[in-house]
């Protein structure tokens, strides 16, 4: 009996500590696995935003400081802005809104990224956020991507970069990303000098993909679209305030006819798929992302199979794992649904049902629920 | 007989739609399209098609023109297509004889786990076989068919109803019945049905083959250790020759498999692998296509799930507490586990005591291995002391040292083995609870399980769709395809759309549909798309009309078939530039017309265009590797494709420490593995190549077997760090 008794507490000691290892290798594990992705698999314009123009000896942004990029690869150039372009309203803190074009380019329209940055650093703090605009379409905010890993300058001397806006004196550098058990991978090469403002960068580079310098100017000034300087007035706490705002309408779901509905996939579709109507339920969803849900609603979406004849869920997810909020469509004759899903990245990425892609929706909103219908041969 | 006649009736019910409508339409399980049906039905129609001895190379499929080892990109289902082949040669068309063999394998899988079941449950003692009554015969019948249900007719093999190959669940059992009949009795019968099921296993779908094949080491070690410190020379003997046969059959399967890997570096990344990984939430979302939880309870979720069931996981942990309780008799004593309610004939069960933990550590290392590399990730560098855990996670330890692991993407695929191992320990845990219960109970006890299985696994209802069967269903267009002579090669536009199965569905359809012309076409739907494909599909979106052609000749493409309802207004008004300066339409229907290039379109084989410039950088992923990117001259306008069997790209590449008077101190040949459309803006080819130590080298490269090629040379630096600094001298 006694030895059942010890074999009994030495099993279940060992499965707690195992269990305490796991959690704490889970943990671990899940701090670092987007520094894998990151030194692994991000592109150099994703990888520049690490480095906090401080380290490159800017010392402050002014607003109307502007630079410009050309971005090669083996395959590709394009011409990437960053321009300092505003500052809130009311603030004390050094922070400015920092727009960078360019860098993607959906359906023949360029997306403008802004983001509340300081010279100290461009990466997004926890609580801020990041607007995606288009000329013409409603703002669409997100959650950054925030990832704490620090980076590290190696230092390998001073050399002269010559780069279409002249010849510069840089200082060469190699940037490591450090993980949080202190080792470091590689990051990219750059030269940097401090009067290149905002960023610092003349020329960056990792593997084929080379960031040059081609245009430095301060005091550029530029009108902000009516709709957007609105968004970037209101503070960091706008986040909740889509759910909310969503919610509100969910009440009172005519108010969204009022939004304008006009959107063509240029690659594979010819006509507004699914109508008017579709543009509405991607409107009521993610509060005016036309061209995110274009890109979801068309091209990046991963099939998924709702049974027809149930009811379906809509969630959208918030970038920290907690629901913004969770809508339900009763809809009889077939299935419509839009995932929202994490990406390892923190990006959102949308999935839709094949059903959806047939072209053969339309969504009313009736009594307070949205109904989706579908038309032949879904029946 | 009675068991098969009742897994035919759950087979014929669970799976209605499908043998309702058995020869015209196909289900596509869980997928959202049906393009893996079409897939797969144009593979069995391949197979069969060489079996017929109509075509010499098994490998170079019609698909993917002009690349070779086409059947090889997915599973090749030799297997599938010997099986149905008696049923195509007496004139059933391909779709009923793809149904037929789909119920076979539900039926079969079923069947299989109640045979090995019954096996290993009547194996008793000597001294025991006196006390075997009616009633255990009976509750062991029950048992071993309770636990066929459970492995047979899970959520699983419903979800997968439209992968054809996923559906070959029979063979791992009739293995593991094959190796335990031959380790109890030595027969060569034994050993032929464990070498005919092992090879089914392989030849119908190799991920299971590669995943059995561990199993069945860790079963012949378990089982065979004992024979080889006994010495029994006869024994050992038919083991060696059977495993000797076994891989002798093997290997045609492996070689051409492996052919294609290493021209087209089928290889599966670590991260890919991670991310088709289960991970622990996969086991808990709970099916949709399950009537009970998808329909009645509404708590499905439409995300792919392995949840094994609630009588599966119940009945599992019955049977792995009988196994713990029953497993050591002797050393409790009779009379110890009598007064404790269990039974003397369950007590002297050869299965718990002989193979009972085996097989519930198996389903834990199945359970284990269906994480991937999901539980560790790919990349230990920021671990910390945890770092160690990633060399010990079993998956990477595969990955690394097996060969066959390294090409496939689907670990979560395990899960089958763990359904099996926990299925068979169900069907001992509904046997020990028949025996402890009151002989009142037991009836009810029996009958209430094995309703509350079926209820549980019961399918909501399957997608079916309609799929032409012969020549006259498919679109008027194609019977002047068929008329064009044997040797043409033919590309269907429009291409692929985007990824996304709904996008590659017409790819698939127009796979399916070359089974009924047989021309060679250049359209291709596989579980690997060749890099010139894809771009070939962004040379007709983005380039002019005479780019457009210019690619179609690299491609060796002499017809061109359109459907101009799927085609957008860029593709119809290059389309419409081309007619007649390129293209003769050569028929028209409805919305569709075929055309025919005009020039003397055969493959091309000139030399590779001269090399513009190369250079070193970072590798992606690999460690102690570097980066060679070659950058060739190509025109606006122009386009050239290379394969690894035409225009192959072959490079020596040596390291000198100072100069290139001495002697290099690595010599290495990079190939390059895909194939590649070079075009003006997409001219460069990376090569990943093995890395010298760091330091500061002089790089010499040239064009392997080309006797006047140019050699380039450099000086490259490698940074510990892992940066790579290159110049060229000029």
């Amino acid at each position: 009996m006694k030895t059942r008794l010890f074999l009994i507490l030495v099993f279940c000691a060992t499965a707690l500590l195992t269990f305490g290892i796991y959690l704490d290798f889970q943990s671990k594990k899940k701090v670092v696995s987007p520094f894998h992705k990151i030194t692994s698999d991000a592109p150099l314009s994703d990888r520049y935003s690490y480095i906090s123009p401080v380290q490159l000896g800017v010392q402050a942004w002014h607003l109307g400081d502007f630079a410009a990029y050309q971005f090669k690869t083996n395959t590709d150039r394009k011409r990437l802005t960053f321009h300092v372009a505003a500052k809130p309203e009311g603030t004390t803190s050094n922070e400015f809104w920092l727009r960078v074009k360019g860098l993607v380019r959906l359906n023949e329209v360029d997306l403008e990224f802004w983001r509340l940055l300081s010279v100290k650093s461009l990466r997004s703090r926890r609580d801020s956020i990041e607007i995606i605009f288009a000329s013409g379409a409603v703002p669409f905010l997100r959650p950054p991507p925030f990832l704490p890993y620090p980076v590290l300058l190696e230092p390998l001397g001073e050399v002269s970069v010559e780069t279409a806006n002249g010849t510069f004196k840089c200082q060469h550098y190699y940037a490591y990303l450090q993980a949080p058990d202190g080792s470091t991978k590689p990051l990219l090469e750059l030269w940097a000098n401090s009067s290149v403002r905002p960023l610092g960068i003349v020329r960056a580079r990792w593997r084929d993909e080379v960031l040059e310098l081609v245009e430095t100017q301060t005091q550029v000034f530029s009108d902000i679209p009516e709709m957007l300087s609105k968004t970037i007035k209101v503070n960091n706490s706008q986040v909740p305030r889509i759910a909310s705002h969503r919610q509100e309408n969910e009440r009172h779901p005519a108010k969204f006819s009022e939004f304008p509905s006009a959107s063509v996939c240029t690659q594979c579709h010819d006509g507004n798929m699914g109508g008017r109507h579709l543009k509405l339920e991607a409107f009521f969803v993610l509060s005016g992302a036309e061209l995110d849900l274009t890109e979801a609603l068309y091209h990046t979406y991963a099939a998924q199979l709702t049974h027809p004849h149930k009811r379906l869920s809509l969630q959208t997810t918030s970038t920290r794992g907690q629901r913004w909020s969770e809508l339900r469509f009763t809809w009889a004759k077939g299935s419509f649904s839009v995932f929202v899903k994490k990406h390892p990245l923190r990006r959102l990425v949308f999935f839709l049902d094949d059903v959806a892609h047939q072209g053969s929706i339309l969504v009313t909103p009736t009594k307070g629920r949205v109904i989706l219908h579908a038309i032949p041969p879904f029946l | 007989m009675l068991a098969a006649t009742c897994f035919l009736v759950i087979t014929l019910a669970m799976a209605w739609p499908v043998a309702r409508r058995l020869n015209t339409h196909v289900t596509p399980g869980h997928e959202p399209a049906i393009s893996v049906a079409y897939l797969n039905l144009w593979t069995v129609a391949w197979n069969h098609h060489w079996l017929k001895g109509h075509v010499d190379k098994y490998w170079d499929a019609n698909q993917f023109y002009p690349h070779q080892k086409t059947l090889a990109y997915s599973e090749p289902q030799f297997g599938m297509g010997l099986l149905t082949f008696p049923l195509v040669c007496l004139g059933v068309n391909i779709v009923t004889a793809y149904n037929l063999l789909l119920l076979f394998f539900l039926w079969g899988a079923g069947m299989a786990v109640y045979m090995l079941c019954w096996y290993l449950f009547g194996k008793f003692e000597k001294k025991s076989v006196n006390t075997q009554t009616a009633a255990y015969h009976n509750y062991r019948w029950m048992a071993a068919v309770m636990a066929g249900i459970l492995y047979g007719f899970h959520f699983y093999m419903f979800a997968e109803m439209g992968v054809l190959q996923l559906m070959a669940t029979l063979f791992p059992p009739l293995t593991f019945l094959g190796i335990h009949r031959f380790f109890d009795n030595s027969r060569w019968r034994d050993a032929l049905l464990f070498c005919t099921v092992f090879l089914g296993c392989w030849y119908t779908c190799a991920y299971y083959g590669l995943f059995l094949s561990v199993f069945v080491a860790c079963f012949a070690i378990k089982l065979g250790y004992r024979k080889v410190l006994e010495l029994e020379k006869k024994n050992l003997i038919r083991g060696a020759v059977t495993a000797t046969i076994t891989l002798v059959c093997l290997v045609p399967l492996i070689i051409g498999m492996q052919s294609a890997k290493k021209a087209m570096g089928l290889s599966r990344p670590k991260f890919m692998v991670e991310q088709i990984s289960s991970v622990f939430m996969d086991y808990l979302r709970i099916p949709q296509n399950s009537w009970l939880y998808g329909r009645f309870l509404d708590i499905g979720n439409p995300d792919r799930g392995i949840f094994i069931g609630v009588s599966l996981l119940c009945l599992g942990a019955t049977g792995a507490i009988a196994v713990l309780r029953t497993r050591t008799p002797k050393h409790f004593g009779e009379k110890h586990l009598v007064g404790r309610g269990i039974p003397q004939r369950v007590q002297n069960a050869l299965f718990p005591q002989s193979y009972g933990l085996f097989y519930l550590s198996m389903a834990a290392l199945a359970f284990w291995l269906s994480f991937g590399m999901a539980l560790i990730p790919t990349d230990a560098i920021g671990l910390g002391v945890y770092r160690i855990l990633a060399w010990l996670s079993p998956y990477n330890l595969l990955y690394q040292f097996v060969p066959g692991f390294s090409s496939i993407r689907s670990p979560y695929r395990f899960v089958v083995f763990c359904n099996l191992f926990l299925a068979v320990l169900a069907g001992w845990g509904l046997l020990w609870l028949t025996q402890r219960a009151g002989p009142r109970w037991r009836s009810i006890l029996v009958l209430f399980l094995l309703t509350f299985t079926l209820f549980e696994f019961w399918p909501s209802c399957t997608r079916v769709f309609r799929v032409p069967r012969n020549l006259t269903e498919l679109p008027p267009i194609y019977q002047h395809v068929k008329k064009l002579p044997v040797a043409a090669t033919l590309i269907e536009l429009p291409l692929e759309r985007a990824f996304s199965q709904r996008g590659v569905e017409p790819q698939a359809r127009i796979v399916y549909y070359s089974t009924f012309h047989r021309l060679r076409i250049t359209n291709g739907y596989s579980g690997f798309t060749p890099l010139a494909n894809v771009e070939l599909s962004t040379v007709i979106a983005e380039s002019v009309a005479e780019k457009v052609l210019e690619a179609f000749k690299t491609f060796g493409i002499q017809y061109i078939l359109t459907h101009e309802d799927e085609l957008n207004e860029n593709e119809k008004q290059k389309l419409r530039v081309l007619e007649g300066k390129g293209l003769t339409l050569l028929a028209r229907e409805d919305t569709d017309s075929l055309y025919k290039v005009n020039f003397n379109s055969t493959a091309v084989e000139d030399p590779l265009p001269p090399i513009e410039a190369l250079t070193f950088y970072e590798t992606r992923t690999s460690q102690g590797h570097v980066t060679l990117c070659l950058y060739y001259q190509v025109d606006e306008g122009q386009c050239e494709l290379t394969t690894p069997w035409k225009r192959r790209i072959e490079y020596d590449v040596m390291w000198y420490s100072k100069s290139t008077q001495n002697e290099p101190i690595l010599v290495s040949t990079g190939v390059y593995r895909n194939s590649k459309l070079l075009t003006k803006t997409g001219n460069a080819i990376e090569i990943n190549l093995p890395a010298p130590p760091p330091g500061e080298y002089t790089v010499s490269v040239r064009q392997r077997a080309v006797a006047d090629s140019n050699t380039m040379r450099g000086l490259c630096r490698i940074h510990e760090s892992g940066f790579v600094n290159f110049e060229p001298i000029l």
